[in-house]
């Protein structure tokens, strides 16, 4: 199940949000979720906002209404890849 | 979903060969070290070990032979990962929502679910690359017909109550503190007139507030944002833009400060000059005065098409613009959420109404007042002045009026009512009624307070009932409406209709959309990126207007409709 969600992730260039994960794999999005916080702890796969930067790094994250209102996105943790990266990463407006 | 079955076996999860002979490698070092668990079960432990729990680590380290465990644990993890690429803790995991999905799959039946939702199905349509744009137009013509009809019966309302009963009041509180002759003019002809003039519409207003609410709650106008992208993109903006320019439908002021959401000050600078081309709720009333002084059933017709035309000169504008002092910068992807479409709540929507309404009220009792007793001052002066034309205010709106006589109506009452037009949009109506009825109606026989109260919960119910008939007469096949049906001329559209005609009324009613924005809204055109560009705001709108008014009026004549 892992393996499937890291593929998945790796042919989506921008990621995905939990429910289009949910869908993908045909399995409610909180049954997913678990799978996500794993990946995510394991360093394998990062959770974006909706403006691409990365959550984790953003002090603001539990405060953050852009985040609240768009949802996370997540996406493979690909050290140097274009659209994701750690030296870009910023709070974005809370 | 449905549970299929439930049972209780004695069950241990298979992760796999590798995994369980490392498993089984390191229970057998259990044993040779005499390594005793404790509490912890044996099987559990060694995965718990070979995942490198860090809590279960530091627990083991503490037990007698731990540490010779956990060098073993940590080869046979590393042995694993070596063969497998990844952590034991990632590989147990999988193993575990493999598991977890087969037995789902077996024990759990679910219904079949329809993908396509009916959000999917009516965004098919309200999307649609060519329906699009026509479905926002029909719905945008709906609400005004919707405005404009339904309420109407309650302007006639309102107008019959200000008029009468609370001017008769005004009138009798006057009487009893003897009150002198210019105070009397004063309250009756110029706060009663210019301020009641303007409350009028206080109940097409909350139709207005109301619908755009309701089309903001249900979902639609982020589609109307959407659909308007493609639209915008000709005028080198995106449907980012849009959104300002729909609050622009209610006010100019907050539609201008939205334009901070823009990532581009080019953009923001050419959102601002053309939210005011959008029809704010302040040209509301002189749209249904005139509207329905001169075309009557078709008045929701006529303020449709005002609505549409602001729209319309705004995209000519913003490439005229982008041609010119403004040219366009890399233009981003405008990406939007489209949320699903719910059904709004009547609360909040009673809430966005009153709010936004309540705004006009305040304007009413403040701006338009104190307009209103300067607009009386200067009908007045110099003291005793005779006839309106020949005071202050007169001359100098008869000095301007030639500006407007190719336009159809060079008279100094619109020449003045539109200059002070430029405070508020509205007080074009309040000046107009100052001028045109301030004075003539005098009360018939007053009533008893207890009649006039009985009258206007009549006029009140009678207002409801007849909106009611004009609601269920929208519906195809049902016609509730009496042939004679028509609401009641008000004095002010029988002054109106002495001095237009219904195509200077037209006329009158592009300049009103298109003319300088009101000195609030260049106030925050100014705040926010100069006072240079809230100059050029105010003389390309003004003279986009009366260019505009005159080849109304002048190609109207030439066509026979004058």
């Amino acid at each position: 199940m892992l393996n499937q969600l890291l593929y998945l992730l790796e042919t989506k260039e921008n990621g995905l949000s939990l429910a289009e994960i949910g869908r993908e794999m045909n399995a409610q999005p909180s049954a997913v979720l678990s799978m996500l916080d794993l990946l995510v702890r394991k360093g394998r796969i990062l959770e974006v906002g909706p403006d691409n930067k990365i959550c984790s790094t953003c002090g603001l994250e539990a405060h953050c209404s852009l985040l609240a209102a768009r949802g996370k996105r997540y996406v493979l943790a690909r050290p140097g890849s274009p659209q994701v990266s750690l030296t870009e990463a910023g709070p974005h407006p809370a | 979903m449905v549970l299929a079955s439930t049972s209780r076996v004695n069950f241990q999860l298979d992760y796999g060969g590798k995994l369980e002979r490392e498993i089984a490698k390191l229970l057998e070092a259990f044993d040779e070290n005499k390594f005793d668990t404790g509490r912890y079960p044996r099987r559990w432990l060694a995965i718990k070990l070979l995942e490198a729990d860090a809590d279960i680590v530091g627990r083991v380290r503490k037990m007698p032979n731990g540490e010779q465990i956990i060098k073993l644990a940590e080869e046979g993890a590393g042995h694993l990962k070596s063969m497998l690429g990844d952590d034991v803790d990632l590989l147990t995991a999988d193993r575990r929502y493999g598991f977890i999905n087969g037995v789902v799959r077996q024990s759990l039946h679910r219904p079949r679910m329809d993908r396509i939702t009916l959000t999917d199905r009516v965004d098919d349509i309200v999307t649609h690359k060519w329906f699009g744009l026509p479905v926002f137009f029909a719905v945008m013509y709906v609400v005004f017909r919707l405005v404009i009809d339904v309420s109407s019966p309650f302007l006639d309302w309102m107008d019959a109550v200000i008029n009468g009963p609370v001017a008769n009041w005004f009138r009798f509180i006057l009487d009893l503190v003897s009150a002198p002759a210019w105070m009397r003019s004063l309250v009756i002809d110029g706060v009663v007139a210019g301020v009641g003039g303007v409350l009028v519409f206080v109940p097409g207003l909350l139709m207005l507030y109301f619908f755009l609410a309701l089309l903001e709650d249900s979902g639609y106008m982020s589609r109307a944002a959407f659909v308007m992208d493609r639209f915008m993109r000709v005028v080198g903006l995106h449907g980012k833009s849009f959104i300002p320019m729909i609050l622009g439908f209610g006010c100019a002021v907050p539609a201008v400060y939205a334009t901070r959401t823009i990532a581009s000050r080019r953009d923001r600078v050419l959102t601002a000059l053309l939210v005011p081309l959008m029809s704010c709720s302040a040209r509301l009333p002189v749209y249904v005065v005139f509207g329905l002084a001169f075309f009557g059933a078709r008045a929701g017709t006529v303020i449709w098409a005002m609505y549409a035309l602001g729209i319309l000169v705004a995209m000519i504008a913003g490439m005229v613009f982008t041609h010119t002092i403004l040219k366009p910068d890399v233009t981003s992807a405008f990406v939007l959420e489209l949320p699903p479409y719910r059904r709004p709540a009547l609360k909040s929507l009673l809430i966005h109404m009153w709010e936004n309404t309540r705004e006009f009220v305040r304007k009413a009792g403040t701006v338009i007042l104190g307009a209103s007793v300067v607009m009386w001052l200067l009908l007045n002066l110099p003291w005793g002045v005779a006839e309106q034309r020949d005071s202050y205010f007169g001359k100098v709106s008869g000095a301007i009026a030639p500006v407007f006589a190719p336009l159809g109506y060079g008279n100094w009452e619109t020449g003045g009512a539109l200059v002070t037009g430029f405070m508020a949009k509205e007080i074009v109506v309040s000046t107009m009624s100052q001028i045109y009825l301030g004075g003539a109606e005098e009360a018939a026989e007053p009533a008893a307070f207890t009649e006039d109260i009985a009258s206007i919960g009549i006029g009140f119910a009678d207002a409801a009932i007849n909106s009611g008939k004009i609601l269920l007469s929208i519906i195809p096949g049902v016609n509730l409406l009496e042939e004679d049906a028509e609401g009641e001329d008000t004095a002010l559209s029988l002054a109106l209709r002495e001095r237009f005609t219904p195509l200077s009324a037209v006329s009158l009613l592009v300049f009103v959309l298109l003319y300088v924005p009101c000195v609030a809204t260049l106030g925050a055109i100014k705040h926010e990126f100069g006072a240079s560009w809230a100059v050029t705001s105010a003389v390309y709108q003004t003279v986009v207007a009366w260019i505009a008014a005159f080849l109304v009026f002048q190609v109207g004549t030439l066509l026979g409709f004058g």
